[in-house]
């Protein structure tokens, strides 16, 4: 029988769910440690001479010993551009190879999903960080055999360096790859900047394939993942599109509400008190995002501020801030427009890490728990101040979590901008219908009609009022979104769970269940 | 005909046209601190989009909460049939002020004064023609509902035949004569809208040239624009402070029954008083009559 616990942010938790070893619900943002040791790295013995290029994909999945039931996973950066997810899995199809666990680590789209792999049966699990496209309702439909995991940026390499998330091969879109294997992301005609997010693949993966269009016959000076983790590389055409892959640089926003927003945030920044030298900041890559960079740089310049470093998502706007001295590095873990990506490969104080380092809380140390601020964005809040960034209004997956409760949980200040009402839905709800990001690591949320602090942090409240920032309580502002646009209707859902959303330390925060008006579509 | 008793005294320094057919942006337009909100049903709405504009229009008025903004409807030319349905349906919610466009005549505006009856909205006719802007001060006078007039240089310069330019040089003398019509009845005068919304530097210059002939307020045509409107037209700390001593030394100086008063060595008229009053009423509008919150 399965009998239901509460996890510490209120949500009822089943205690067995299928395809999970354990579930331990979620006690607290640092309540649970690592169970035991890290699982063992693959070992390999090469011979001198050998030659790791294959001819071509299939060659290569044969090399590996891809079989039924195993997983196989690739990573993201090439973002929209990525061509090597579908050539791979369309080869595995080929060779009538079923049954696979998909991982991807982050957003990323792939090019007729259900027809092409979940219909034949070649794609029967998945773990994922982002949910994209037809990916919401595939899953919402509960047509894969298991529910789907959704973990964190953090969360993710954690799992699989604590064997929770097992890989069998990882496929690596390599941007550039030497004759060693030796793979690097800022060179090659497809580049993407960072590969941060494929580093814990390759290192745990038992089997490693680097999928290039650029092979280097000069060895790589630079380089992201090295050849003693990849077993064969495999030269295709074409890995990306790169119109795709990276754009020119992404802009600030001009919808004034955002703007409005933006300096509504950067005011509360500035009154924290935490501009100081030494300052760190992290800020996501969207316009309130980038407005906010912006402000804050601002206020930096008039108070003569020298802050420490900037990190996560990178942007031009990022860049040009560590050019004009604001800060001594930037820590890079995905780059996403053309001047990040020139800037990562010319610039030694812009530093490439991994997802583990950037966010994984069962290492010795990682990034974010060094960030003073972080700016973030809500699909909804409650009045608990808990972040939904996965289900939408009508309960179906349609984001996640990325880096969202790593940097939450890790900066001394975390604000959440948003507007009050999405179109026409609440933004900030009695209860959010997933919780990703628990409210105990939410300190303020931002909107246009003004700043509600977390009660625990009357120290923040204090400082707001004296800066006479317009500060209004969290009931405040539920009730004036609910004014304009009327309290909304919530979904209804079946006891069938098709989501499995995993707090960055392993325990399980809330679940998906399946919408009421999905059963049986 | 009564208008609101504080239609006359209410300040008016950033007026935020935001179109009558979106209704995103009209739920929105209060956070941005405008004094006015006026849902436009003229300009920005296209023919065929009228009727649906006015009903959105009547709805949120009747409906949002604009956190304390002056509500204006800018109407469509009163002697068509758009403007004589806008009036009417108007009539039926708490709209207090109408923006008269085209107007041209003192009789233009007493036709919108007499289709109104007992209602206490306040209008305010827009002089956007070289006839409109000739006769200003008729239409300022045209009846007790005017509260101030505004020039709209874009029409003004069609009418023209001449090009706009930043500089302004072009309708200089129509912006001065529209502020002179104002003071002269009695009303306030506001200024034109400045078109590039990119252009903050441009903007706060425009505003400074428009405060230095005499206008009380500026029209403006994106959210963005109303912080610059709003801190140009609001006194700064030193200029408060000086307008405080003159009030004071004035009062003090009629209790003690002096004939001739005077601060700082100089001699303090009724001029000189009443332009103090002004600024610490701008400072009060604008909150920063109290400890903190003055510009530098």
């Amino acid at each position: 029988m399965r009998l239901n616990m509460l996890s510490a942010a209120g949500r009822e938790i089943p205690d067995s769910i299928a395809g999970r070893k354990t579930v331990a619900p979620y006690r607290g943002p640092f309540a649970s440690g690592p169970a035991g040791p890290r699982a063992p790295m693959p070992a390999s013995c090469s011979r001198p001479g050998e030659n790791k290029t294959l001819a071509n994909l299939k060659e290569a999945i044969q090399a590996v010993g891809l079989k039924d039931g195993m997983t196989v996973s690739f990573h993201h950066h090439l973002r929209f551009g990525d061509r090597v997810t579908n050539m791979v899995l369309d080869t595995i199809r080929e060779m009538g190879i079923r049954d696979l666990k998909f991982t991807v680590t982050g957003p990323h789209p792939v090019d007729d999903l259900f027809a092409n792999y979940i219909e034949d049966g070649v794609i029967t699990r998945m773990e994922h960080g982002f949910i994209v496209d037809e990916l919401g309702p595939i899953l919402t439909r509960g047509l894969l055999r298991e529910p789907v995991t959704i973990r964190t940026h953090g969360g993710r390499p954690r799992a699989i360096e604590a064997g929770e998330l097992s890989i069998d091969v990882a496929f690596i879109a390599a941007p550039c790859v030497d004759r060693f294997g030796n793979i690097n992301g800022a060179d090659g005609t497809s580049r993407c900047g960072s590969l941060g997010y494929a580093m814990a693949d390759a290192q745990y993966a038992r089997r490693v394939v680097a999928v290039t269009d650029s092979l280097s016959q000069a060895p790589l000076t630079r380089i992201s993942i090295p050849g003693t983790q990849v077993d064969h590389i495999v030269c295709v055409d074409n890995i990306g599109d790169s119109s795709k892959i990276a754009t020119g640089a992404i802009r600030s926003t001009k919808n004034p509400r955002d703007i409005l927003i933006a300096q509504e945030i950067a005011a509360a920044v500035e009154a924290s008190g935490l501009v100081r030298d030494g300052f760190s900041f992290q800020a996501g890559t969207g316009g309130v995002s980038l407005a906010v960079t912006q402000l804050v740089a601002g206020i930096m310049q008039r108070e003569k501020v020298h802050g420490s470093f900037l990190l996560g998502g990178i942007t031009g706007s990022t860049v040009s801030l560590l050019e004009q001295g604001f800060f001594d590095a930037i820590y890079d873990v995905q780059s996403f427009d053309l001047d990040a990506i020139a800037s990562l490969g010319s610039n030694p104080r812009h530093v490439e890490i991994s997802a583990s380092y950037y966010a994984n809380p069962h290492n010795k140390g990682c990034a974010v728990h060094g960030l003073d601020v972080v700016i973030l964005s809500a699909l909804e809040v409650d009045t608990k101040f808990n972040v939904n960034v996965l289900t939408g209004a009508d309960g179906v997956m349609r984001a996640g979590p990325g880096g969202h409760p790593d940097t939450a949980a890790g900066a001394k200040l975390t604000i959440i901008g948003t507007p009050l009402l999405h179109g026409r839905i609440p933004a900030i709800v009695d209860d959010v219908i997933t919780v990703v990001t628990p409210g105990e690591t939410v300190d303020v949320v931002a909107t246009e009609y003004g700043l509600a602090v977390n009660p625990a942090r009357q120290d923040l409240l204090q400082s707001f009022k004296q800066a006479r920032l317009p500060v209004v309580s969290i009931q405040e502002l539920k009730a004036r979104a609910e004014q304009m646009a009327g309290t909304p209707k919530r979904p209804e859902f079946t006891d069938e769970i098709i989501g499995v959303v995993e707090y960055r330390d392993g325990t399980v925060i809330d679940v998906v269940r399946q919408p009421v008006a999905w059963a049986g579509r | 005909m009564m208008i609101a008793t504080n239609a006359k005294e209410r300040i008016r320094r950033s007026m935020l046209f935001v179109p009558g057919n979106n209704p995103s942006m009209i739920q929105t337009c209060p956070i941005y601190g405008a004094d006015t909100i006026i849902l436009d049903l003229e300009d920005s709405v296209a023919p065929s989009q009228k009727d649906a504009a006015r009903r959105l229009v009547v709805h949120a008025v009747r409906e949002l909460d604009f956190a304390g903004a002056e509500i204006a409807v800018r109407v469509n030319p009163p002697d068509t049939e758009d403007g004589k349905r806008d009036i009417e349906a108007l009539k039926h919610v708490d709209v207090q002020v109408l923006l008269i466009p085209k107007a041209e005549t003192p009789e233009y505006v007493v036709g919108v004064d007499r289709q109104l009856g007992d209602l206490p909205t306040a209008l305010i006719p827009m002089l956007e023609t070289p006839a409109g802007v000739l006769r200003g001060s008729e239409i300022a006078a045209s009846c007790g509902r005017v509260v101030a007039i505004a020039f709209g240089a874009e029409d003004y310069a069609t009418s023209m035949g001449i090009q706009r330019t930043k500089a302004g040089r072009e309708v200089f003398t129509a912006r001065c004569l529209v502020a002179m019509a104002a003071r002269a009845c009695g009303v306030a005068a506001i200024d034109t809208v400045f078109v590039d919304v990119n252009d903050e530097e441009g903007l706060a210059a425009d505003t400074r040239e428009a405060i230095s002939v005499g206008f009380e307020g500026k029209l403006s045509i994106n959210p963005r624009q109303v912080e610059t409107i709003n801190r140009e037209f609001t006194p700064t700390a030193a200029q408060i402070d000086r307008a405080r001593r003159v009030v004071e030394a004035y009062e003090d100086g009629i209790r003690r029954g002096l004939g001739a008063i005077a601060l700082d060595g100089k001699m303090i008229d009724m001029p000189v008083v009443q332009r103090a009053q002004t600024v610490l009423k701008m400072a009060k509008a604008a909150g920063c009559d109290g400890a903190g919150g003055e510009r530098e």
